[in-house]
């Protein structure tokens, strides 16, 4: 599974960021975080197998340094 | 050649007559020696006009020389004969008339006019049909403007299907003489898919295709770098080449089995050059909801 980057929203929850084939196909997953991840905003690369399937309480996601 | 016999020193022609001149000869021989030397003068100019005689070192300076050969190469005269040379120069102007050119014919700065090149015309005043097996050009290759029904390139036995140049910084496509398709001085692109007309093109500039249940996962996409999940039914769509500007158009639809296509409610703010944020609701709540078929699409 491709990665993810996760960095904390402005809501307090958890944004996860989603990069495309066609993206990945011509660049690396930190030049996306360095284009799409908003700029001041720590961020982490982890396996999209980390983030859970279950959005029940998505909302309530939170990030972790 | 028995004028041969006589020698270039005049002392030495005193052979017994009538080949010779000795000193004291009888009167009676003068005659029968200059008859003899008569004979030998018209030998030897009949040898030299019939070419029965081999010249080693002629010179010929001035002069024409009209209807004869070299080597078998006809030269001059008012018909064209075969034959070859093994290399010709020349330092001047050199006329071919009638003439084929075979193999190579190399020039440092010829000029043809008015002639064909395998049979095809080059130069001249009107256009004049022909082909080539291949044409290949290192430099600029310019064509006329052309016309629809008259297209400047075209293909053979469909000649009013093809490509012309209505105006400057335009070029135009045409099909069964018809104008079809256009890229104005402006780089907009036009064309008559139906509409009735040829009318300017306005592309797609962005779109994905996402799952937003369970694992969030991009089915498709074209110039999206990524879509950021935010929360539920609240997604990031972010452009591998940013909009010109902020003012594009975003459509958006997102389909659960759970709620009616009534109820769906898609809506975009946040319209930056790089991403725009997409929300999806319920239209009769209000309430986010994630769905497994978002579709967002970016119009500018």
């Amino acid at each position: 599974m491709t990665k993810r980057i996760i960095y904390p929203n402005n809501n307090g929850g958890v944004s996860i960021l989603i990069p495309t084939e066609e993206y990945l196909a011509e660049h690396t997953i930190e030049e996306l975080a360095a284009k799409d991840v908003p700029v001041g905003k720590p961020y982490k690369i982890v396996d999209g197998s980390d983030i859970p399937s279950d959005r029940t309480f998505r909302n309530a996601w939170e990030y972790q340094e | 050649m028995a004028y041969t016999k006589y020698s270039l020193t005049p002392a030495n022609n005193n052979a017994a007559p009538p080949d010779g001149a000795p000193e004291g000869m009888l009167p009676s021989a003068v005659n029968d020696t200059m008859r003899d030397m008569m004979a030998q003068i018209r030998d030897a100019g009949d040898g030299i006009r019939d070419g029965t005689y081999t010249m080693t070192a002629p010179k010929i300076t001035g002069g024409t020389i009209t209807g004869a050969t070299i080597n078998n190469s006809a030269i001059g005269g008012t018909t064209t004969a075969a034959g070859a040379f093994t290399t010709l120069s020349a330092t001047g102007a050199t006329t071919f008339s009638g003439a084929t050119v075979a193999n190579t014919f190399s020039s440092s700065g010829a000029t043809i006019t008015g002639g064909t090149i395998n049979s095809t015309a080059i130069g001249g005043t009107t256009a004049a049909a022909g082909k080539f097996t291949t044409l290949e050009a290192t430099g600029v290759t310019t064509v006329q403007a052309g016309t629809a029904a008259l297209p400047a390139i075209t293909t053979t036995g469909d000649t009013n299907t093809g490509i012309f140049f209505s105006a400057a910084d335009t070029i135009d496509f045409t099909e069964g003489g018809a104008a079809t398709g256009q890229f104005d001085s402006s780089g907009n692109f036009k064309f008559n898919s139906g509409y009735g007309s040829v009318a300017t093109a306005y592309g797609c500039r962005a779109w994905v295709n996402f799952n937003g249940t369970g694992t969030v996962a991009i089915r498709g996409s074209g110039n999206v770098s990524s879509i950021t999940d935010n929360g539920v039914g609240n997604y990031t769509v972010n452009f591998t080449t940013a909009m010109p500007d902020v003012n594009y158009a975003a459509v958006g639809s997102g389909f659960r089995a759970a709620f009616s296509a009534a109820e769906a409610a898609e809506s975009f703010t946040n319209f930056l050059v790089g991403s725009v944020n997409a929300l999806f609701a319920t239209g009769s709540s209000g309430a986010a909801f994630d769905t497994n078929a978002y579709s967002v699409a970016i119009f500018r």
